[in-house]
């Protein structure tokens, strides 16, 4: 090959810069985020997941959830999400470094899920929150309007002959409730899957992404 | 390339050799007119402009919305600091002292802090939470019991003590965020002045009633 030193030197260069450029900048301008201490409370946030909820990411990951989701809030003057009341704050990179794989997602079939963890309300229950996701992911007709499938098999619909009836046994009326004698109990799978969508909730806004990320026209004080 | 007497009519011959061709080339080359520019003058000109362009573009939207390859920044749009100034992160109490309300106070008073009709006194716009500092630090320590007014308003509850749970500028963060928001103007609480009553209360246990408070302070 006529060439051949200036074809291979060619091709090295063309992967070796593009891999600097996707995989050691990005290293260099994100690897080193840690988690933020609270000066108040000395408190490390994003706060870790607990053991149940990052089970219930691989089950999100699983199920493909992210091809209809996603997690990011964009901020003021790109699109409508903190109107939408997605999210009180834009989604930072900080947010995401719990994350072993990042389920941003692409495209937005279904609501934004990254705050889904206090849509309802902080002061909402936890036993609320359940029931909510419980009802959404067997039945989610009978809790909100739109295209999400059912996900009834991540629930046992067994017999309550002779048995004590289970504490998770879902709540439901009308169409999506079993046969009577019957109960809907969620597997383990779908306790995960809520647990991890109760963690998702980014209350906490770091001050120095706060102050970073004002625009020009308002003081950092605004907006509390 | 002639015919020869073993194979009089050329069977499985080719028709031309390579000189032959060769020599037909050289021919016909040289009736071929000469070009100067190598063949197609205008499309580098063309490729070179589109070039120019697309790095253009690109270094327009890197100055644009790179963010200067912030981490912490996501809003293109943000205010920019000079390159070099050191960003100190601006922690003010009032901040902080949202936090702590909204994990212990908004319970009651609300995040409008208007608190509930006849229930929970409001924050907004009350006189004992623009008071005296003195005042609603003990509260907040000790708890208050019994009758207080509040805006011309009466009310009879129990407010819990909250000295154990909090430390001294969570209390004074609190305190500055109440005295701040909702159109407050008062004059924020220090952490030391926590400690000191904190100090000054010693052992007690027993809430504040809203007649003893309003002898205390002015």
């Amino acid at each position: 090959m006529k060439n051949g030193l200036a074809l291979f030197l060619g091709v090295f260069a063309i992967i070796a810069v593009s891999w600097a450029g996707v995989l050691l900048a990005a290293h260099k301008q994100l690897g080193s985020l840690s988690q933020f201490r609270d000066p108040t409370d000395d408190t490390l946030y994003p706060q870790r997941m607990s053991g149940l909820a990052d089970e219930g990411r691989m089950v999100y990951q699983d199920l493909g959830c992210a091809t209809c989701h996603t997690q990011q809030v964009r901020h003021e003057g790109f699109g409508a999400d903190i109107a939408r009341k997605w999210g009180q704050r834009p989604s930072y990179a900080r947010d995401y470094i719990r994350d072993k794989t990042v389920l941003i997602g692409q495209s937005r079939m279904g609501p934004d899920l990254r705050n889904v963890g206090v849509r309802l309300g902080e002061t909402t229950s936890a036993d609320d929150y359940s029931d909510y996701f419980y009802k959404i992911l067997y039945a989610p007709e009978s809790v909100a309007s739109g295209n999400m499938p059912s996900y009834k098999f991540l629930f046992d619909t067994h017999s309550t002959r002779d048995r004590q009836p289970s504490y998770l046994a879902l709540k439901l009326t009308g169409k999506s409730a079993p046969a009577s004698g019957y109960e809907v109990v969620p597997s383990y799978r779908a306790r995960a899957l809520v647990a991890y969508l109760e963690s998702l909730k980014d209350t906490y806004d770091y001050p120095t992404e706060r102050s970073l990320n004002a625009t020009a026209g308002k003081s950092t004080e605004e907006g509390h | 390339m002639s015919s020869s007497p073993d194979n009089k009519y050329r069977f499985e011959e080719a028709g031309a050799s390579d000189d032959s061709i060769q020599q037909v080339h050289a021919q016909l080359r040289k009736q071929m007119p000469e070009k100067a520019h190598g063949g197609y003058p205008f499309l580098p000109l063309g490729v070179l402009g589109m070039m120019c362009c697309a790095v253009l573009f690109g270094a327009i939207y890197l100055a644009n919305y790179s963010i200067r390859f912030d981490p912490l920044v996501v809003n293109e749009h943000a205010k920019r600091e000079k390159p070099g100034a050191i960003v100190q992160a601006p922690v003010s109490p009032v901040m902080l002292g949202k936090k702590v309300f909204g994990t212990i106070c908004i319970t009651c008073h609300q995040a409008t802090g208007q608190g509930v009709p006849g229930v929970f006194p409001p924050l907004a716009g009350s006189e004992w939470a623009q008071g005296d500092e003195e005042r609603i630090i003990r509260i907040v320590l000790l708890g208050l019991n019994g009758p207080v007014k509040v805006e011309n308003k009466d009310f009879n509850n129990a407010m819990p003590a909250l000295g154990t749970s909090l430390k001294d500028e969570q209390i004074a963060h609190a305190l500055t965020y109440v005295r701040q928001e909702w159109g407050n103007k008062a004059p924020e609480v220090q952490p030391e002045a926590v400690a000191r009553i904190r100090a000054e209360l010693g052992n007690r246990s027993k809430p504040f009633t809203a007649d003893e408070l309003l002898k205390i302070g002015k």
